[in-house]
């Protein structure tokens, strides 16, 4: 768009950065995607942490305008570290404030462009650790999530907390992360320990990473859906997207390679129970901008990804849900499509008693959130509570399961009357 | 402008420590809105209270620190930037909607209250709040007041100044009145909404709510001109349809927007009307047959109504998604605000239709057509200075083809600062005078919101003074004479509702001419000194109506003491002659006006304490208005602070009874 002036934001830093922002019709620099927003404000009361603090600094426009004012010079990250963090850590990545904007400005990845300048958008030190294995060495994140599963379900974590050892620092996240994890862990390949998998499968099922090892029973329902269409095969690797969140850029181009090079060039297609993933495969090519090999292995894979809704049964029983509503508070979910095609399905299933979810509706916090802005999180999903209660909400359907883990911790304990479920639940 | 810290401390122990906010970055988020103005404040205040709204405000104008109050920021014309520096007051904290009274129909509510926020709430109970900005999703209950804010819905139910029944006001000394509509004298309300915060700020409203109507129908029409799409606009008025929104797009447009939203647009006609009939299913049914057969009676190529629920938000999906389609296309929308009078629209399309070509830029075209407001959004890149400026200086050409169209500069969205200069194009020396006054007069030391609207060195720039009709050059001469006599003067028509003494009365009977009926944009235009009486007479006999009671007093009169309020909101233009004997004139034919201070409110109920009023322009009406208020003629009742804008206009306080050491 502009010829004359195209600031970047880190250039000692050119990899860890994108400079292939999503537009309307490919793609754009981070400048030019920035300065599309025109301070119209359209976006101010779809987002939830603007509308709990009321101030400039905690909006979207506001966000934008900090990314601009930096990029052109004008204020040098060092000089106001402090609030420049502040005002980025406390967005929740959710995207709503791109679904209300009339141009579509991607403020969320903007605000991920900003936090790798100020270095990564870091998790609590040992919960960070473990996740980065994921990618980086998968048998050790394996041998750790074994190590917590016992501790969780043989009372461990119970004693620690009663011990008062989880009010040390870094050991703080382990209280929140038990009260929303089920009572007992069980991994999905422990469900699937017996079968047999095809030899040519029709579909490969990503599971998302409370699929495989927070809640196995919801990869269970996902995996036993895709059953009733094709043959399916466990397709258990990380998509990358803890690392483009968390992690640096570098990371998260590696676990894409990874995957790309383990699909291979099958045409089956690869579904996955979470839209924040399934978003971020499809986003896979602008990763890889600075490559034309990789960028169309990228847009191979990124044809071939499914969300799970397209498995949904057509026709299933409404009743026992009361009035429903689809959240589809996801990472940078609210623009794809797979919320419109849950809504489509389940407006024929559950005709007038789905509920609509208007651009007020306070999203959910999207994984990782709460651990790191604590009551700030607690705030928003106080709202989102509210909202339940007040569109007296029985089932909250989800797109993404630690979004339904989140809320229904609070939902038990400020609205029990109302519980929370990922669509896959849908009879079973 | 540096603020002391003494002062800074101040306002921490009122405001609270964290809603003070002086650092650079913080500042440069409060240093523009939805316009290219970009201004940094000295000094950012988060208001959470209105009494701390007060309070902060005593302190600014006591160290004489101009301050700006700010909500949402979503205004177009910079009014919400601070020209001179000094402080922001943002007001998106004061958002409480503190009662819906469902008996009586009102709500009151905080400034900072989001429009579609009230909206809601009011449907959710049966009640309507009309106005409805594009923008009503963030825009401010407070913003709207401050600009007058209408909307699609306004040639149905008016905009925001219609509609607030009492308000809380602050005056730049920071001083709260108390303003109720129902009292005698000018109408303060009316006037202040609109002001862009230059005279103060309204810290609560008291807004009128209405049933909100159970059936709504809409219907798509294309016609093979605009001309004739225009046409059928005036023809409803005409016939006493009208309609609840009436929006317009020409073909460009209409393309634009087919292309992004899929809305089932006809891309080949040449503009395409969206009409939203509402009532009773009866009413509805019988004012559709009637608006089909006016659209084919003026040529319609298809004639669309939506059956159901989806298809009504089909055919709106594509007007609403035109700001989207152009936003698109680059990084920044210029949103035009002309507004003419209703038959002039296919001309000042043309004008601007040029203007865009001449200067080789792109815009999307919308028009609320029932207002004669239209929308050009002019896309470009700030980025690229050539086209910014390009882009500004068409911006100024299209506000200037209003104006020769018998237009204003500004329909809904204010002046602020990016439309000051072409308010020059638009009023005279002595109306700009008089507004430059008002401000004085309101705010002596300029403190509020200060640099907006009235443009500087008007004195050269602005357009020749406005002609005066023979009768009109006597009254002026007779009043500069008793001006420089110092002679007490009663202005009096028939006298027929007030009696004055012989000796000080001067009489607008000379002005007994009915200058215009317009039929095509439905407005009349009639010297002060006609009888009501006779112009009743003269109306019916053209087939038209007014909302005036035909009693024995003057049009002047009946206006002036405000006998009838619905007549009173019905006047679009006026024209005065101010107690100095100069001749000022605001609005005209245009159904709508945002540019400067409403004087018509202004002079409505003034009882002549303002000056003589020789001219007014008014809607009228095809069919006859029965639901009229009558009311016992107003004496002008002065509170003791508006004592300064009798002082603005009639310094000598030689006119009407109030005095300057007993205002009444």
């Amino acid at each position: 768009m502009n010829d004359f002036f195209s600031p970047t934001l880190d250039p000692h830093h050119p990899k860890e950065h994108i400079d292939a922002l999503p537009a309307q019709s490919g793609t754009r620099s981070l400048y030019d995607s920035v300065c599309f927003c025109n301070r119209c404000n359209m976006c101010a009361q779809s987002c939830p942490t603007f509308r709990l603090r009321q101030e400039e600094f905690s909006s979207p426009r506001g966000r934008n305008q900090i990314l601009r004012l930096v990029l052109e010079g004008k204020f040098k990250i060092s000089a106001y570290r402090r609030q420049i963090e502040q005002s980025m850590a406390s967005c929740l990545l959710c995207g709503a404030c791109s679904a209300a904007c009339p141009g579509k400005t991607p403020t969320a990845e903007h605000v991920l462009e900003m936090q790798r300048a100020l270095g990564i958008r870091p998790l609590p030190f040992l919960l960070h650790k473990i996740l980065s294995w994921r990618t980086a060495s998968p048998r050790l994140f394996d041998w750790a999530a074994t190590l917590c599963r016992l501790a969780h379900n043989g009372g461990a974590v119970k004693l620690l907390r009663f011990s008062g050892l989880t009010q040390l620092p870094f050991l703080r996240w382990v209280n929140h992360a038990d009260d929303i994890l089920p009572r007992k862990i069980i991994f999905l390949r422990q469900h699937l320990k017996k079968t047999v998998f095809p030899q040519n499968p029709g579909v490969l099922y990503l599971p998302s990473l409370e699929a495989a090892y927070l809640d196995g029973s919801l990869g269970l329902s996902s995996w036993h859906k895709l059953q009733e269409h094709q043959p399916a095969v466990l397709f258990g690797l990380s998509s990358g997207l803890f690392e483009y969140v968390y992690g640096s850029l570098r990371h998260a181009r590696h676990a894409a390679q990874k995957l790309m090079m383990q699909a291979g060039n099958g045409t089956a297609p690869i579904v996955t129970d979470s839209a924040d993933v399934y978003f971020f495969i499809k986003n896979y090519p602008r990763l890889f901008a600075h490559s034309k090999v990789w960028q169309r292995k990228a847009r191979r894979l990124a044809s071939r990804v499914r969300f799970i809704a397209d498995y949904l049964p057509k026709k299933a029983k409404a009743e026992g849900y009361g009035r429903v509503q689809i959240d589809p508070s996801a990472l940078f979910s609210f623009e794809n499509e797979a919320f419109e095609k849950t809504e489509k399905i389940f407006r024929v299933i559950f005709k007038k008693n789905l509920l609509h979810y208007g651009y007020r509706d306070t999203p959910t916090p999207p994984f990782g959130y709460s651990f790191r802005k604590g009551n700030l999180s607690k705030q928003v999903c106080f709202c989102r509570v509210k909202d339940i209660a007040r569109t007296q909400t029985d089932t909250v359907f989800f797109l993404s399961g630690l979004s339904a883990l989140e809320l229904n911790y609070w939902l038990k304990k400020y609205y029990p009357g109302a519980k929370a479920e990922h669509i896959v639940r849908l009879n079973g | 402008m540096q603020i002391s810290r003494g002062v800074i401390k101040q306002l921490k122990k009122i405001a609270g420590e964290t809603n003070v906010l002086t650092d650079d970055l913080s500042l440069a988020l409060y240093s523009y809105d939805c316009s290219l103005s970009r201004t940094k404040p000295d000094m950012a205040v988060l208001i959470s209270s209105t009494q701390v709204l007060a309070e902060v405000i005593q302190i600014l104008n006591k160290h004489q620190i101009p301050f700006t109050p700010r909500a949402a920021a979503t205004n177009h014309a910079g009014g919400c930037t601070t020209l001179y520096g000094g402080t922001v007051l943002d007001l998106t904290r004061l958002n409480h909607i503190l009662t819906i009274n469902t008996q009586f129909q009102f709500t009151d509510v905080q400034p900072g209250v989001i429009t579609a926020d009230l909206q809601d709430q009011a449907s959710a109970l049966g009640l309507l709040y009309a106005p409805d900005p594009a923008s009503a999703r963030v825009c401010t209950l407070g913003g709207n007041a401050a600009q007058n804010a209408s909307g699609a819905r306004c040639m149905k139910y008016g905009g925001t100044a219609d509609y607030i029944l009492e308000a809380d006001w602050i005056t730049p000394t920071g001083q709260t009145l108390h303003l109720d509509r129902n009292t005698p004298g000018p109408d303060w309300i009316g006037f202040f909404c609109g002001s862009e915060g230059t005279l103060g700020i309204f810290s609560q409203l008291r807004l009128k709510l209405i049933d909100e109507p159970k059936h709504v129908k809409t219907f798509l029409v294309t016609f093979p001109s605009l001309q004739a799409g225009i046409q059928t606009v005036s023809d409803l008025a005409a016939q006493g349809i009208i309609p609840r929104c009436v929006e317009a797009m020409d073909q460009y447009t209409t393309q634009t927007v087919e292309e992004f939203a899929h809305a089932g647009y006809p891309t080949q006609a040449h503009a395409l009307l969206i009409l939203e009939l509402d009532g009773t299913p009866k009413q509805i049914e019988t004012q559709a047959a009637r608006l089909e057969e006016i659209c084919r009676k003026n040529s319609c190529q298809t004639f669309t109504a939506a059956r159901t629920e989806a298809e009504r938000a089909k055919l709106w999906l594509g007007r609403r998604a035109a700001y989207a389609a152009t936003t698109l296309t680059a990084p920044n929308v210029m949103v035009g605000d002309g507004t003419v009078p209703r038959s002039q629209l296919p001309l000042a399309l043309q004008k601007v239709n040029d203007i865009i070509a001449r200067y080789g830029l792109k815009a999307g075209l919308l028009f609320h057509a029932g207002d004669g407001n239209f929308h050009p959004h002019l896309v470009f890149d700030e980025r690229n200075r050539l086209q910014a400026s390009l882009a500004a200086k068409a911006a100024k050409e299209i506000l200037q083809a209003c104006v020769e169209c018998g237009g204003t500069v500004s329909g809904e969205h204010g002046v602020g600062v990016e439309k000051r200069a072409a308010m020059a194009f638009e009023y005279d020396k002595n109306t700009l005078g008089f507004f430059a006054a008002l401000k004085n007069a309101l705010d002596p030391k300029h403190l509020s919101n200060p640099g907006k609207i009235i443009p500087v060195d008007f004195a050269e720039k602005c357009r020749p003074d406005t002609p005066l009709s023979p009768a009109e050059e006597q009254l002026a001469q007779e009043i500069k004479k008793r001006f420089e006599q110092k002679t007490p003067t009663c202005v009096a028509g028939l006298s027929s509702r007030r009696k004055h003494p012989k000796q000080t009365v001067l009489s607008t009977r000379g002005l007994n001419q009915i200058i215009e009926i317009d039929k095509t944009n439905y407005t009349a235009t009639v010297q002060a000194g006609v009888s009501t009486a006779e112009l009743a007479k003269r109306l019916e006999k053209e087939g038209v109506y007014a909302s005036l009671p035909a009693d024995k007093g003057t049009l002047g009169g009946a206006f002036a003491t405000n006998i009838c309020p619905e007549f009173s909101r019905q006047v679009t233009g006026i024209k005065a002659i101010l107690p100095t004997g100069h001749l000022i004139s605001y609005g005209g034919k245009v159904m709508k006006n945002a540019a400067g201070y409403n004087l018509c409110r202004l002079f409505s109920g003034s009882a002549g304490e303002l000056g003589l009023i020789t001219e007014l322009t008014f809607k009228i009406y095809a069919t006859p208005q029965t639901r009229l208020t009558l009311r016992q003629p107003a004496t002008a009742q002065w509170p003791q602070e508006m004592l300064p804008v009798k002082q603005a206009a009639d310094p000598a306080f030689l006119f009407g009874q109030v005095k300057k050491d007993s205002p009444l």
